[in-house]
């Protein structure tokens, strides 16, 4: 074998292993001071402004103290697994980016299967919250890794069909294939219906308000991560949920929002810009709206999210099959009629529901 | 909800073992004991709630209280009438003026006092303005308990500026000791009327910024609607006041029920709802805002000179015997129950709260609800640890 | 909202319905006040609820207070159709304070009975759930009764205490040993 190919897949690998912990790292330091300075702007407070210049420091004054925190394991707790679940948990968001193509010519690995693969792998994350859950022998705990088990589940088929959506818009499974084919017109202008889907079913995914059940502060204390601690908790609550939302917003742009393209060539600052627009949605729902209920998560996707993207993704199979030639005009066209059809419908069915709800509650006392 | 019985435990247990909650059948599973509180985010204090579960559903509620009981009965067996006096905004202490008021109004109606005109309606400003800071909390604790931090952010920032206001008057910012035995104890300082009139042309605008950030949002509505339903009867029964009681649909308040101070003067509506669930509570907490704003007005528009007490002497001893004396504070009736042998001190004191009668309602009505709604349903009926434990 | 009722007229219509159940019907600071008997309680309080002139069916509060001689438990009713209030006062004996509950009328008496349990000792007859509600449930005293003194510890319950104190930590002073 020749050393100069030896010496440049070392380089290679080592690139790689930067990349993909600079993305974590950095996502868990910028997001969580950007989310409390930007919460702050929406509930009229300053947020943290102190610790540098406009709070600049502040991510690393919090980093230092939780470092600097004793460690706790609680003495009932299953020790191995407990101390475990953050190191599994971080697998997904690391692993995650292996194939996201962050400009024209770097991809860590351009699998031909990249979609499923960023399925496969982001269904492993469940694994961490589940298991800190359990071993943390909490009733809290428990029952936010439970909810966290079936939310995750649940809001999974949703993500998958939109996936397959994309997919066959590309008409490839590799991300650098998606990419190349928002050449033209990003999909999130062909396919407005399943960005909706993704963007609700990502948060849902990222246990984020509205749908951060698993670590609900005033129903279960903090969920899963109730008994953590110091570093630990740090890992849970910053690095792993900031990177992972990171990297679904990196998935996000990459399938519809032209990846790293953008005016005058493309390049990574066109993906992080995209990427800080996802974070930002993410922030601004998570201080705009209340937190649902189980049971209406849980319908909410299977009686809602489902159905419209089983929809969305068979029209698109039978119109790409059936009119090659015009099959992007057809797919906007259903996607924007569907999407404006739904935000028409949903509050007027919503009311009959909640109407129906009241007068059923007020009977059955 | 089917449970008529009184703690509704064994009934809901038997019902749970059966496979079968609401006429619809249930995976039926171990059940958890879970001991929610004293330390918990959101039990408003230091409630305790032993619930039993049945995974996600509670099979039974077990509220335990008393982790705040600081045995005020007793202690104002031990203390002058003057001296129990500024223990009591320390009961419920996010509306003081209110366990004031209903105190002094016991002692000065066992001893005969006339109060001069200003008094009366400085009580009534202050009495609106810390109606006004206790709905803010209310709403920003409940939606907190929804999940939703900005409302509560909102709350809390008009919620300093009445908080000032009350300070211009009464020194304090929570513990007022402001009423007394005869009158009040300070006169308006003159920064206050101009900066109370800011307030209240600044505040409605705010008012109508809550609804559009929490009452039409569909999370919210189906979060609350049909919630921790009350039928009108039942609130009856119970003796549930205040909110809780009008958003039944029961048109009940004492400030025009039995007019008590200057209130029959004033031109305000009572806000009452129909289906008697967490978002008619809440309605009825944001109107009776609203009101509270047009009562200040009127009162700072009528507002007559002259002294704000009346001479008493330095050591009180009202006569003997027995009274009971109400004022509607933001949680509803709290009154005041003197019994005096005409010493210096009060014979027996007995406060009846109406966050103690909220309490008692939740095993019946958060049986066969969900954890979320638990909590739901226990912020929006508004309960305060300090009033209850006394 | 019948405003015209006075407290006179419902003193008289007190009188007619009370005949032979109440002890003495007068009024105090606006306030109705009947003085019934422990054994006829119950049907007193029914007749009060049920008549559809007084129709008290709102539940104010229930509490204790000690006379020296005797206890009293003191009821509270309200009316939502008029103004006038009704107090319900029942002397009970203060070696034995046994009253009829009066859950089965009204729901919401069941926590202030609790408290009057837990407050002055009386007990309620046919009460679904008799236990402390404010204070500690292992408490050996009523403490509202006005010769309530607070439990003092005896010298071997101290000694108790510090033997089951915990062992010494790795590092930390010794304690000095309690003569």
């Amino acid at each position: 074998m020749d050393i100069a190919a030896v010496a440049e897949s070392m380089f290679r690998i080592i690139l790689a292993f930067i990349v993909l912990l600079s993305v974590v790292m950095v996502s868990a330091v910028i997001f969580p001071f950007a989310m409390r300075r930007l919460w702050g702007f929406m509930g009229d407070r300053l947020g943290p402004n102190r610790v540098g210049p406009q709070g600049l420091f502040q991510p690393l004054a919090d980093g230092l103290k939780l470092f600097v925190k004793e460690d706790i394991t609680p003495l009932q707790a299953d020790r191995l697994l407990f101390l475990a679940a953050p190191a599994l948990a971080l697998f997904t968001p690391t692993l995650m980016q292996v194939v996201i193509p962050f400009t024209e010519n770097y991809t860590i690995a351009d699998l031909n299967i990249g979609l499923i693969y960023v399925v496969a792998v982001g269904t492993f994350g469940v694994t961490g919250l589940l298991l800190g859950g359990w071993a943390s022998n909490n009733k809290y705990s428990l029952l936010g890794g439970l909810r966290s088990a079936a939310q995750m589940i649940s809001y999974e088929i949703p993500l998958m069909i939109t996936i397959v959506v994309v997919g066959l818009l590309a008409g490839s499974l590799s991300l650098n294939a998606v990419v190349d084919a928002q050449e033209s017109i990003w999909f999130v202008a062909v396919q407005p219906l399943a960005f909706i889907v993704f963007i609700i079913a990502g948060i849902a995914e990222l246990n984020r308000t509205p749908f951060d059940l698993p670590e609900a502060e005033s129903e279960l204390v903090s969920g899963y991560m109730t008994e953590y601690g110091g570093m630990r908790f740090a890992f849970f609550a910053a690095l792993i949920e900031w990177s992972n939302a990171t990297v679904w917003a990196l998935v996000g742009a990459t399938l519809f929002l032209g990846g790293w393209r953008g005016p005058f060539g493309g390049s990574g600052i066109y993906l992080a810009l995209k990427v800080a627009f996802i974070v930002f949605v993410i922030i601004w729902f998570f201080s705009t709206f209340p937190r649902l209920q189980v049971d209406q998560l849980m319908s909410f996707c299977w009686k809602i999210l489902i159905p419209f993207s089983l929809f969305n993704l068979v029209t698109t199979g039978l119109l790409l099959a059936l009119l090659p030639e015009y099959a992007l005009w057809g797919i906007a066209a259903v996607s924007w009629a569907s999407v404006i059809l739904f935000i028409g419908l949903f509050h007027r069915a919503l009311k009959g529901i909640l109407l129906k709800k009241r007068l059923r509650a007020l009977k059955g006392f | 909800m089917s449970s008529p019985d009184a703690t509704g435990r064994e009934n809901m247990g038997a019902e749970a073992g059966r496979g079968e909650v609401d006429g619809r059948p249930i995976l039926s599973m171990e059940e958890m004991l879970l001991n929610m509180g004293p330390q918990h985010p959101s039990t408003h204090g230091v409630l305790r709630l032993i619930l039993h579960l049945d995974g996600e559903l509670v099979i039974s509620v077990d509220p335990v209280i008393g982790y705040l009981h600081r045995g005020m009965e007793k202690i104002a067996e031990n203390r002058t009438y003057l001296q129990m006096l500024a223990m009591m905004s320390r009961m419920d202490y996010l509306s003081g003026i209110f366990m004031e008021w209903a105190y002094v109004r016991a002692v000065e109606d066992l001893m005969d006092l006339e109060l001069p005109p200003r008094a009366e309606y400085l009580r009534v400003i202050t009495a609106e303005l810390n109606r006004i800071m206790s709905h803010h909390v209310a709403i920003g604790d409940f939606m907190l308990n929804l999940g939703s931090w900005t409302p509560f952010f909102w709350t809390f920032r008009d919620r300093e500026i009445a908080m000032d206001l009350i300070e211009m008057v009464t020194g304090q910012r929570m513990m007022y000791n402001y009423m007394r035995v005869g009158g009040v104890r300070y006169d308006l300082p003159d920064e206050f009327e101009p900066a109370c009139r800011e307030f209240l042309d600044y505040f409605p605008a705010k008012i109508d910024e809550y609804e559009k950030l929490i009452t039409y949002n569909e999370i919210f509505l189906s979060r609350t609607l049909g919630m921790g339903v009350i039928p009108p009867h039942e609130a009856v029964s119970q003796g549930l006041s205040g909110p809780n009681l009008r958003g039944s649909g029961v048109k009940w308040d004492l400030r025009r029920a039995e007019p008590y101070s200057v209130y029959d003067e004033f031109d305000f509506e009572v806000p009452v709802g129909t289906w008697g669930d967490a978002f008619d509570r809440y309605k009825c907490r944001i109107e009776e805002m609203r009101q509270s704003v047009r009562i200040i007005r009127q009162a700072l528009d009528g507002l007559p000179d002259g002294p704000v007490n009346v001479k008493t002497p330095p050591m009180l001893r009202p006569p003997a015997g027995s009274i009971y004396r109400a004022v509607e504070s933001p949680r509803g009736e709290w009154g005041v129950y003197m019994v005096s042998n005409g010493g210096l001190r009060p014979w027996r004191l007995k406060m009846r709260d109406a966050s103690f009668v909220a309490i008692s309602m939740l095993p019946r009505l958060l049986a066969g609800n969900k954890i979320a709604d638990l909590i739901a349903i226990g912020g929006s009926l508004d309960v305060l640890m300090g009033g209850t434990d006394r | 909202m019948n405003r015209s009722f006075t407290i006179d007229e419902a003193r008289t219509r007190a009188h007619e319905l009370l005949e032979g159940l109440a002890v003495a019907i007068s009024h105090e600071h606006g306030v109705m006040v009947i003085e019934a008997a422990a054994a006829y309680l119950v049907e007193t309080m029914k007749i009060l609820r049920d008549d559809e002139v007084f129709s008290f069916k709102y539940f104010n509060f229930m509490g204790g207070a000690d006379y020296l001689d005797h206890l009293e438990a003191v009821y509270l009713l309200r009316s939502m159709l008029h103004p006038v209030m009704v107090e319900i006062r029942v002397r009970l004996d203060r070696d034995a304070p046994v009253v009829p509950s009066v859950t089965s009328l009204w729901e919401g008496a069941n926590w202030h009975e609790r408290e009057a349990y837990d407050l002055f000792g009386i007990t309620f007859e046919g009460h679904p759930d008799p236990r402390r509600i404010l204070s500690r449930p292992d408490m050996d005293v009523f403490p509202c009764l006005k010769d309530a003194r607070p439990h003092r510890k005896t010298r071997a319950e101290w000694k108790w205490t510090a033997l089951d104190a915990p062992k010494r930590l790795p590092g930390e002073p010794p304690r000095r040993e309690r003569s």
